[in-house]
């Protein structure tokens, strides 16, 4: 058994939702770069206001961007 | 799907302005206060502390400390905006703070006790006019490995993305 964690679909979503970049995506969640590449690479786990928001803005309902996986499957 | 071309290939982390300013913090703490620090507690060592040059020689670290970042900080702007806060940088900033203040705590009273065993190892009553400078530095050392415990957190959560 593994720890818990979030994963996500954020770089798919970004590339079927026009191409969207990192930065472009950031702007539109209003955080900076980095944290998008942090949140995409799994590092980071966003508040849920901020995946609301990312998920918001790749026009998608957040389930469908964010997994959360306990470790048991 | 690994063949996938996506949008960019943004898959390095390119350090923030937040990130380069604290390296720079890091670097010029540890860099500046360790000789300062090197200066002032061979002077307790050799029992002959002087209250002006350890006031000069503080005076020179902050400054010189000061000259620096204000050059980092400028040279970084021209490369990068500085961006807005957002919740990873608060939380970065958040659990620094918690390891500078373990390491704060711990250094103040380390040099409670540094300081007591010092005073008491002297063997004229002369030196009791140096004891509150010696309070004085080592709570200033206390301070100053807080602040690069602060420092190295940061550098280091930036790195890891959290």
């Amino acid at each position: 058994m593994t720890s818990p964690t979030i994963h996500n679909h954020i770089r798919r979503l970004r590339f079927e939702c026009g191409e969207m970049t990192q930065q472009g995506l950031a702007e539109r969640a209003g955080v900076t770069r980095q944290t998008i590449l942090a949140i995409e690479s799994a590092k980071y786990s966003p508040s849920l206001k901020l995946a609301f928001k990312i998920a918001a803005a790749l026009k998608k309902p957040i389930e469908e961007v964010f997994l959360y996986r306990d470790g048991t499957d | 799907m690994s063949t996938l071309i996506y949008p960019d290939n943004e898959t390095g982390i390119r350090p923030s302005f937040r990130e380069k300013s604290a390296q720079a913090s890091l670097l010029t703490t540890a860099v500046i206060y360790g000789p300062y620090f090197a200066y002032v507690f061979g002077q307790f060592a050799r029992g002959t502390p002087a209250v002006i040059s350890i006031a000069g020689a503080f005076i020179i670290a902050v400054a010189l400390q000061t000259i620096l970042i204000v050059i980092a900080h400028v040279v970084f702007a021209l490369h990068g905006r500085p961006e807005e806060k957002d919740e990873r940088d608060l939380a970065i900033e958040a659990r620094s703070f918690r390891y500078a203040y373990i390491a704060f705590a711990g250094g103040a009273w380390t040099a409670m006790g540094l300081t007591l065993a010092w005073a008491s190892a002297q063997s004229t009553q002369s030196v009791s006019h140096h004891v509150p400078l010696l309070m004085l530095q080592a709570l200033l050392l206390a301070f100053v490995l807080a602040e690069t415990t602060k420092f190295l957190v940061q550098v280091v959560g930036y790195r890891r993305g959290h």
